[in-house]
């Protein structure tokens, strides 16, 4: 459990600057989620900080002490990755044994720490089985297991989840959510998945084009974006252009009411409309630009129909200036 | 139509399987067959089993070929491994050309192959001596255990490897407690093709043997030039059976690796 700094991390491949002078502290016993597109460098962010590449610039510390130059295998860090890699021919208990015998834990305390790992995943029941025998999920509980068995100063997932079909992956993301707050070890968590980043992380760091784009919590992230990129990664959000400067305003906080409506932003004709159950996702058609708006289904409030003549109305706190007009 | 189609195909197969098989299994069938001319009428006997036992020749060439493509099949094994595991350190390319290289003496024919290693050994005043022959057979087995053993690198999950570092062990305990396992089927599949290749090879022995010592291909080949006797039926189906066995040992050894390994995987 350690509090990590990156100052400057630069990963080049070749002509390729994949990791461009990252600089980020997470406190002790954070989640940090670092969330970008595929290709954005954050994989490579999670594999120096586990020490599997080595930056061409900057260094990696934990607790202010530099592991820079430390090998993987003296970093003490638990890993999971997406593909679990399970070893094979080991048995449940084989695989969560592993790392503490590589720890030089005394012979006898292993099955005790081997089954309070497995408890905790609710395993226990399986630590004779080989991990052939195991669904993903199952298998996913495992490598956490062993992961966490050797109380790491770091946890690192690189998109563990996103292997799962999605009823398992949300379920395990709450049973994760349970175990690292009950372990309290430092994580990062590597997704491509905003929603994921948004449910599961104490911090979000979003990653583009190998640097970071913006850091805070997810409340921060998604109603006070920095960037365009940010406001359309994390959820959706119209650009409005208004004197020079970029708003985004997030669809939800768009209401849609009859033409002439007071206080009436825009005006057009309705597109489409997408029911999706808990909302109805709607698109306007304004002649300069569309307008999106997700309209909740409060009893009593009036439905629209495609081609419906309406007034898009939302309030100044709706508007997020954002820094920077990216193309 | 459809149905005579499927009846055609089937034909088909019986055919092609039939022509694989027939020669052997007269061969198996003569072993046990009075004539001492492999003529018909078929009448059933063990004797040339009998007279294989006692015939020493016969006998002590077997051993030689199996001492030597025991020995062969080891040391292609340790050199294949070995040099899979160094090749993964080295660049695409540099590893492609050495791909090439090691895979060059399968196209060469093993009778030049043969040819010109005695010529070397005459070229420098060698005597003939059974580490030639050794070397020989090493030459033309390795690219075969190389082949399988490439075929399950390729395949391994490179993520094993670095999970286990990650879990704090060391790159020796790695290697024999997460690589070695993963690829020890591959190792003893590739050993054993290397063994069958040195088993069965004529041109390379017959070139380099020293006088005096015969293998089994060099002793089966001399006695049929002083008349065919069925002993050669006898101690061929031995071999045959023999190498059903091990064949079937491998098989079953890679498959529940290979089972292991997806599973693993997902």
């Amino acid at each position: 459990m350690a509090k990590v700094e990156l100052r400057d991390l630069t990963k080049i491949y070749g002509n390729n600057t994949v990791v461009d002078h990252i600089n980020l502290e997470v406190e002790d016993g954070t989640l940090v989620s670092v969330l970008g597109p595929s290709g954005c460098g954050k994989t490579t962010t999670l594999r120096m900080i586990a020490g599997f590449e080595m930056p061409e610039d900057g260094d990696v510390l934990f607790d202010g002490q530099s592991v820079g130059k430390v090998a993987v295998n003296k970093r003490n860090i638990g890993m999971v990755f997406q593909s679990y890699a399970l070893f094979p021919h080991m048995t449940v208990a084989q695989n969560v044994a592993y790392g503490l015998e590589q720890h030089a834990v005394p012979k006898q305390e292993i099955p005790g720490r081997v089954q309070e790992a497995l408890e905790m995943v609710h395993m226990e029941d399986y630590a004779k089985r080989k991990p052939k025998q195991l669904s993903g999920g199952q298998q996913q509980r495992v490598a956490l297991a062993r992961a966490l068995v050797i109380r790491p100063r770091v946890l690192l997932l690189d998109e563990c989840l996103s292997a799962l079909d999605k009823k398992l992956r949300v379920e395990m993301q709450s049973e994760l959510r349970r175990i690292l707050e009950e372990t309290k070890v430092t994580t990062f968590f590597v997704t491509h998945d905003q929603e994921e980043a948004m449910t599961l992380s104490d911090r979000i760091v979003v990653m583009r084009d190998g640097i970071v784009e913006q850091t805070g919590t997810p409340f921060e992230v998604y109603e006070r974006p920095a960037s365009r990129f940010v406001a359309g990664f994390l959820g959706k959000a119209n650009f409005i252009e208004r004197d020079g400067k970029t708003y985004a305003v997030r669809p939800e906080k768009v209401k849609i009411g009859e033409e002439g409506t007071q206080g009436a932003r825009k005006t057009g004709v309705i597109s489409s409309l997408v029911y999706s159950g808990n909302l109805t996702t709607c698109t306007v058609d304004c002649g300069d630009m569309e307008i999106l708006a997700e309209i909740s289904h409060i009893d009593g409030a009036k439905r629209f129909e495609r081609g419906d003549r309406v007034s898009a109305v939302w309030s100044d706190d709706a508007e997020i200036l954002l820094e920077e007009a990216e193309a | 139509m459809k149905k005579q189609r499927h009846i055609l195909s089937r034909i088909f197969i019986i055919l092609v399987i039939l022509f694989l098989y027939v020669p052997i299994f007269v061969l198996m069938l003569l072993g046990f067959n009075e004539s001492r001319y492999n003529s018909l009428p078929f009448k059933f006997t063990t004797q040339w089993y009998e007279e294989m036992i006692a015939n020493e020749a016969l006998l002590s060439a077997a051993k030689n070929s199996l001492l030597l493509a025991l020995v062969t099949g080891i040391i292609c094994t340790v050199l294949a491994t070995l040099f899979i595991l160094g090749q993964r350190y080295l660049s695409r390319r540099t590893s492609g050309l050495f791909n090439s290289i090691v895979m060059m003496p399968m196209s060469i024919p093993w009778l030049i192959m043969g040819l010109s290693i005695l010529l070397m050994i005459r070229s420098m005043d060698f005597t003939k001596n059974m580490a030639f022959v050794l070397a020989g057979h090493v030459i033309i087995s390795l690219p075969y255990a190389l082949l399988v053993l490439r075929a399950r690198m390729s395949s391994l999950d490179k993520s094993l490897e670095e999970m286990s570092a990650s879990l704090g062990a060391g790159p020796l305990t790695t290697f024999r407690r997460v690589t070695l396992p993963a690829i020890a089927p591959a190792m003893v599949a590739g050993g054993f093709l290397a063994f069958m290749i040195s088993f069965d090879n004529f041109a390379i022995s017959y070139f380099l043997i020293p006088n005096g010592v015969t293998t089994l291909p060099i002793e089966i080949q001399t006695s049929i030039k002083f008349g065919f006797t069925p002993e050669i039926n006898a101690i061929s189906t031995v071999i045959i059976v023999f190498s059903l066995v091990i064949l079937l040992i491998v098989g079953i050894i890679m498959r529940s690796n290979l089972k292991d390994m997806l599973g693993g995987k997902k």
